[in-house]
């Protein structure tokens, strides 16, 4: 297992240094010089130079490059930058901002984390209730209206109903605020309210994904041989369902769980965009806007991460849970 | 037999029952299928045919009326200014037609869906196809290939290539062409898309590599091309199909998401999802406003949703099972 | 004194697997004479389906040698093995894995004539319908699916197309097992039918006895890689020697032979 996962890291590292690369790369492919696109407005000729010498960018490209990786360890000097250095993990300066980018996401992570994970129980719950209570009866009207809503749920597109929510609750209704963040820590009722309808539209979107999924995945396995002899041995009907269906049906599951979180750390973009909140998403959003490359670098190198992270942490999973994987 | 008839001699046919055929009866008797797809091809038919549409209608999608127009810049008339002349009103501010408008934006939608699914499948079916055979040390480079591209958060990454491609080849004033703006969309997605379209292709590659069938080609002396083209190939045409029909509605929704960001199809070209963006800041005085453009966008996505699922079933090979 | 049409010596298959080997074949020599068929039984895992995939080349041998025709096709080149290939040919166990669904029932029983460049007289075609007959099959049928069939017929498809290359000897790596107990007897009947009329070799994989007893001439019992007792039927059947041989036969439903049962009773 210790093996597994050091092979599975490394090759999840080795992963992240292309993507780190790739981005890095990509703003040269712009028509004009990244430095001077890093900072159109706060920099006169002379800061540009500065900033250019700070960031190894006067010389070859495979030097900015590395000087940026190592500061993201160590911290690096940053003379054109306020306060002169920037503490490891240094993600950059935003000359836009004017304040490290590490300082950006440290704000916008909070936000994206609140919005995601509560919103992930909620569609687990509710999509695992949906698709499960359905497949128990294959057929039946409760069936054919979960199939219904839960296709109709994953075919709205999620601005519209976050508009739709946002038009019943917050404006005809008056029931929720004007979707805002406050840490948690601060004040939970505010925090929950200032959030609530994000959640419910994220969950609506991925609820239904996920009912339709574990519907699928239930009649699957109900249908599989182990069944037909849990059946025949007498086990009662509720306990074949709940426990060795369960079981074997969950797994793929709780893979596209993992795989769905990982992505949706790395910026539930629209969710943010429709709700005004400013998570990671809407920084990523904001940056390119404003063409504030350090923090687009920085946004993009942390989705991936959560990405890549959510992978191991599944495939881990999954070899600890299925004993054909470790009997490999 | 029958006397004087040759002894190798055909006695009758009858209609084939390829598993193809069989499908596609299977699809025909699916009354689901039947009415989605229906909605698909009236839509495909309403896209193709907008210019004329435009011509019957006898308004064109850039086209202000801002007489009808009250002093806020709201459409006068039920529903966002709904009449006989304007089947589902004005936009509120510009005053264009939007019947009209949501006729070009569905020909936006899909042409951009189906070069995009078109291309990454074809891309994707190709990747997978080769590593799903050649040997074991391409499939682990073109695994990490597709781990990367995989690993990539879509949208940030959109956000980011599609300006600067733009950027690229067309200064900050210049107009830039719609042909341009599709390309790059259809560019981007594909640089993604692919890598889903090569994981499923590879996966059904793998499992169908190991079926006996395949075992006694080799037995009888098939080569490698005999091998893929023939045996393999025929039986990734169901998985290819149901995977480009679930992306198409995938990409609909994709490209809608972008425009609604501000960097998929900019103006004036009519898109769904620019429309969306723009009516939310209308959300409380023209509620139609946000209507329109997002049930015609959710009926879109669900009727390809719906067939995509249908012809999964009719395609299920378990259904093929014959007496044993 | 003829040479032996197959001559297996030493054969050896090794598997590395976490903490070593597994030795799935270890050391086995056996002999087919042209026109008669060798049975290998065993239980389950007892490497019986390794040897089969060794003969037909699907697996390579780790070590040892198969000589086949005065050569061993072990060493042989791949340009050589192409055209010994048609020759040694293979019916598999599962009639509905080994059939490609989407390819009429013509096509695959023609595909071992396509592949090699055989061209009958006649035309494949011809041919293609004159082994269905053989099978005892309608050689109308050359344009149906093979979900359009039974296990049993699918089996006797699989029979023809390992016939079409037309081969001296033919692996069957257990060609009963899946199937019905009536058809068993049919699809077996068939086979030496084959051996009677074709003179082909049959090489006879199987976990049951009472399969090989009626079809092969040779027996070897095979157990954990090795054989651990090899002769002529009457000889198997009717005089065990190895323990383990005994404990197969009085495993077979009123298979074993009168003297067996006796003997056990006895003592």
């Amino acid at each position: 297992m210790i093996r597994f996962l050091l092979a599975r890291s490394a090759r999840a590292a080795l992963t992240l240094v292309a993507v780190s690369m790739v981005t890095y790369a990509m703003f040269f492919l712009l028509p004009q010089d990244p430095v001077s696109a890093m900072c159109p407005k706060n920099c006169n000729a002379e800061r540009l130079d500065r900033v250019r010498h700070d960031l190894d960018l006067d010389g070859p490209t495979v030097d900015g490059y590395l000087g940026y990786m190592k500061g993201i360890f160590v911290g690096r000097e940053l003379d054109s930058a306020q306060g002169g250095y920037c503490e490891a993990p240094c993600l950059g300066y935003s000359y836009v901002n004017n304040e490290p980018v590490s300082r950006t996401i440290g704000r916008a992570l909070p936000v994206t984390i609140s919005i995601v994970i509560p919103a992930a129980a909620l569609w687990l719950a509710f999509g695992l209730g949906l698709g499960l209570t359905s497949a128990w009866r294959p057929g039946s009207a409760l069936d054919r209206a979960a199939v219904a809503v839960s296709l109709a749920g994953a075919s709205l597109p999620l601005y519209f109903v976050g508009g739709l929510l946002l038009l019943i609750f917050t404006y005809r209704l008056g029931v929720v605020p004007v979707p805002h963040y406050t840490p948690l820590w601060r004040s939970p009722v505010d925090w929950a309210s200032g959030l609530v309808l994000a959640w419910l539209a994220l969950a609506f979107l991925f609820a239904a994904i996920y009912a339709r999924l574990s519907r699928s995945q239930m009649l699957e396995t109900m249908s599989e041989d182990f069944i037909r002899t849990a059946r025949a041995k007498g086990l009662p009907p509720r306990q074949v369902y709940g426990r060795h269906a369960l079981r074997a049906a969950i797994t793929p599951l709780i893979t596209v769980l993992g795989l769905d979180i990982g992505a949706a750390l790395g910026g539930t973009v629209i969710t943010e965009v429709t709700f005004g909140l400013r998570g990671m998403g809407r920084t990523a959003v904001d940056a390119v806007h404003t063409g504030d490359l350090p923090t687009i670098m920085a946004t993009v190198l942390i989705a991936a991460a959560f990405i890549v992270i959510a992978n191991v942490v599944v495939d881990a999973t999954y070899h600890l849970i299925d004993p054909r994987a470790r009997a490999q | 037999m029958k006397p004087g008839e040759h002894p190798r001699a055909r006695t009758g046919t009858r209609p084939s029952r390829s598993p193809g055929r069989l499908a596609w009866r299977r699809l025909r008797a699916d009354r689901t299928a039947l009415i989605t797809g229906g909605i698909m091809v009236a839509l495909i038919a309403v896209a193709l045919a907008a210019p004329l549409i435009e011509m019957l209608y006898g308004i064109g999608p850039s086209e202000q009326f801002q007489a009808e127009l009250d002093d806020f810049g709201m459409p006068i008339g039920p529903a966002g200014g709904v009449s006989g002349q304007h089947w589902l009103g004005l936009e509120p501010g510009l005053g264009r037609d939007i019947f009209i408008r949501l006729v070009y934006g569905l020909r936006t939608s899909l042409v951009v869906a189906f070069a995009a699914a078109v291309v990454t499948t074809a891309v994707g079916v190709l990747v997978g196809l080769l590593t799903g055979f050649l040997g074991r040390w391409t499939d682990g480079v073109i695994g990490a290939v597709i781990d990367f591209a995989l690993a990539m958060p879509f949208l940030i990454v959109a956000l980011t290539v599609v300006p600067t491609l733009t950027q690229r080849f067309y200064g900050p004033r210049d107009a830039v062409p719609a042909s341009f703006q599709v390309f790059s969309l259809v560019l981007v997605f594909a640089v993604f898309g692919w890598a889903i379209a090569a994981r499923l292709v590879r996966g059904q590659v793998l499992s169908i590599r190991s079926r006996e069938f395949v075992d006694a080609a080799r037995v009888s002396g098939a080569g490698l091309g005999h091998i893929l083209g023939r045996e393999i190939a025929p039986n990734l045409i169901a998985p290819i199909l149901v995977s480009f029909s679930l992306a198409l509605p995938a990409y609909i929704a994709a490209e809608a998401g972008l425009s609604f960001l501000g960097i998929g199809i900019l103006e004036p070209t009519p898109d769904f999802g620019r429309m969306i963006d723009r009516s939310l800041g209308y959300l409380q005085t023209d509620p139609a406003y946000v209507l329109f453009p997002g049930l015609l966008l959710f009926v879109m996505v669900l009727a390809f949703n719906m067939f995509g699922d249908a012809l999964r079933d009719a395609l299920d090979p378990r259904a093929e099972a014959g007496p044993r | 004194m003829t040479e032996p049409l197959l001559s297996v010596r030493d054969l050896v298959k090794h598997f590395p697997v976490k903490g070593g080997t597994v030795r799935a074949v270890d050391g086995v020599s056996f002999e087919v004479a042209a026109g008669h068929s060798v049975g290998i039984v065993g239980e389950s895992g007892c490497g019986k389906t390794t040897i089969a995939r060794m003969l037909v080349r699907l697996t390579d041998a780790s070590a040892g040698c198969i000589v086949f025709e005065g050569r061993d096709i072990t060493q042989l080149g791949r340009r050589r093995w192409r055209s010994v290939r048609p020759r040694i040919q293979i019916v598999f166990q599962d009639p509905s894995g080994s059939l490609n669904p989407r390819q009429t029932v013509g096509r695959i029983v023609a595909m071992p004539m396509r592949v090699n460049g055989i061209r009958p007289p006649g035309g494949r075609q011809a041919r293609v319908r004159d082994l269905l007959a053989m099978v005892g099959l309608n050689p109308d049928h050359d344009e149906r699916y093979p979900h359009e069939f039974s296990g049993g017929q699918r089996q006797r498809i699989g029979i023809a197309r390992a016939l079409a290359g037309d081969p001296r000897l033919i692996v069957a790596d257990e060609p009963v097992s899946a199937l019905d107990v009536s058809v068993q007897a049919q699809i077996i009947n068939l086979l030496r039918s084959l051996q009677r009329d074709l003179g082909v070799s049959f090489v006879l994989i199987s976990h049951d006895l009472a399969v090989v007893r009626q079809l092969c001439h040779r027996v070897a019992v095979m157990h954990r890689g090795v054989f651990v007792e090899a002769g002529d039927r009457a000889q198997i059947f009717g005089d065990p020697h190895h323990p383990y041989t005994r404990r197969l036969l009085a495993a077979v439903p009123g298979g074993g032979p009168p003297r067996t049962r006796t003997q056990e009773q006895g003592s």
